[in-house]
């Protein structure tokens, strides 16, 4: 049977890393799955965990009065969900909320900052991952901003 | 320059906001010149002008040609406007489309944003009228919103071939596809690169970050295909519009291997 180190290992964020580094962050995870409607993370709970997704879809949303949430940003197998376990105050700034059944790691944040505190060079290894990742993201949202596809000016009336 | 060839209106249908499908067929009747995906026509709306309009229908209807064309300027608008019977002029088969023969026995990854897709219909019919010829097949379409993507009818059919991963800018929470940009569910696919294409069109600055998706997911350069959809007049590589780097747009491409282009692909102003 397949361990949470396995898991971790052939995640992307993972690939390459040296593997007791891996080995170390595994002993801070064990697998979780949740049920499609249910959510992984809530805002401004407290951000103890963050989650590699091995399977299934999870949709990042905010809400909003009177509205119903906006989703953000989709993320599936082999993206991970949360940072706000790594940046005080560790509060989660977004819902995340399964899309489908979703199977993933829990990773428990609080264990891994102490043991990134510990270790300098598994901190900086991992950071240098997780930085990767964000600026990824930040260069996604700039493009979702940018309206790159030329579309019709909203409300505008369809062609005669 | 030849003189264009008259054409009338089949059918008009509009496909989302401002953006129609047309087909064509030849006034006099018979039969039409038959044209590679990723080809485009020269569609002439009388009192108008004259612009390049991709094929966007499978290579193997007989007798007519269609056409998706996005209202933008006077020339599109005026062509957009056209009904049943109406008539206009056509110029065509131009240019160089997608490598259908570097396609067969490979995993073809085909990308599109917005109107990108229309072009690439052509290619995916063929696929789906022939899904064993290739190794696997993928489709990754973005677009601003829900309602402004393309073809949501017709891609029912093509899921049995291909699968389909739909991603817009923003949704409600009922749309059930990705919420971002088309490149996410892309960076997260499983496919072999070793034996994989990639074929794409869409507005340039998404098909720049496709071309770096692709890169960090082992495709080698030789195995990405563009389309560059850059303006040009004649079609035929003598008046200069669409000279891009050394390439002419409309008689080198508008299909290029990115490895050909890669020098210019990046360069500003262009
Ligand atoms: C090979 C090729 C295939 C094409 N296929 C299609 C197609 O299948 N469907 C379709 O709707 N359009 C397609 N186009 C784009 C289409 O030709 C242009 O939208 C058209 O020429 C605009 O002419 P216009 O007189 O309507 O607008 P103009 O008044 O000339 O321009 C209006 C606005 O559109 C912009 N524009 C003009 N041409 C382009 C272009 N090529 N790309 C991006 N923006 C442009 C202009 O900068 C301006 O802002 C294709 C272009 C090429 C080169």
């Amino acid at each position: 049977m397949k361990t949470v180190a396995d898991y971790v290992r052939e995640h992307a964020l993972f690939d390459g890393m040296d593997p007791a580094q891996v080995e170390f962050i595994a002993g801070c995870g064990r697998l979780r799955r949740f049920h499609e409607g249910e959510y992984l993370t809530r805002e401004n709970d407290a951000a103890d965990h963050f989650y590699l997704v091995l399977e299934g879809r999870v949709v990042i949303e905010t809400h909003r009065i009177n509205q119903p949430p906006a989703p953000l940003l989709t993320l599936c197998a082999n993206d991970i969900v949360g940072w706000s376990w790594l940046i005080p105050p560790y509060r989660y700034q977004f819902d995340s909320r399964a899309l489908t059944a979703v199977r993933t790691v829990e990773l428990n944040g609080q264990c891994i900052r102490g043991k990134c505190e510990s270790d300098n060079c598994l901190g900086y290894a991992l950071l240098k991952r997780l930085t990767s990742v964000m600026v990824d993201r930040i260069h996604g949202a700039r493009m979702q901003l940018l309206d790159v596809y030329g579309a019709a000016t909203p409300g505008a009336d369809p062609l005669p | 320059m030849n003189p264009p060839a008259i054409f009338t209106v089949l059918d008009r249908r509009e496909e989302i906001p401002h953006t129609v499908t047309l087909r064509i067929q030849p006034a006099q009747g018979g039969t039409v010149t038959p044209f590679a995906p990723g080809q485009f026509n020269m569609l002439y709306g009388f009192g108008s002008g004259e612009v390049p309009i991709s094929f966007s229908g499978a290579t193997a209807e007989q007798g007519y040609y269609s056409h998706t064309l996005r209202a933008v300027g006077k020339s599109t608008e005026a062509l957009a406007r056209l009904q049943p019977g109406d008539q206009l002029g056509v110029r065509g088969p131009f240019g160089r489309g997608w490598p259908m023969d570097q396609l067969a026995g490979r995993h073809v990854l085909i990308i599109a944003g917005g109107l990108g897709l229309a072009p690439l219909q052509p290619l995916i019919e063929a696929i789906v009228a022939k899904p064993a010829d290739y190794l696997g097949a993928q489709l990754f379409y973005g677009g601003r919103r829900p309602e402004e993507l393309l073809y949501l009818a017709r891609m029912a059919a093509w899921r049995d071939a291909l699968n389909v991963e739909l991603t817009v800018d923003m949704a409600s929470r009922d749309w059930s596809g990705h919420v971002g940009v088309v490149t996410g569910p892309l960076a997260s696919a499983k496919f072999p690169a070793s034996n994989t294409v990639a074929v794409v069109c869409g507005p340039e600055i998404m098909m720049r970050f496709a071309v770096r998706t692709l890169q960090q997911r082992g495709l080698d350069d030789a195995s990405i295909y563009l389309s560059m959809e850059r303006n040009m007049h004649c079609a035929l590589g003598h008046c200069g519009r669409c000279q891009w780097g050394p390439n002419f747009v409309c008689k080198d491409g508008p299909v290029f291997r990115y490895s050909d282009i890669a020098p210019w692909f990046h360069v500003r102003e262009l």
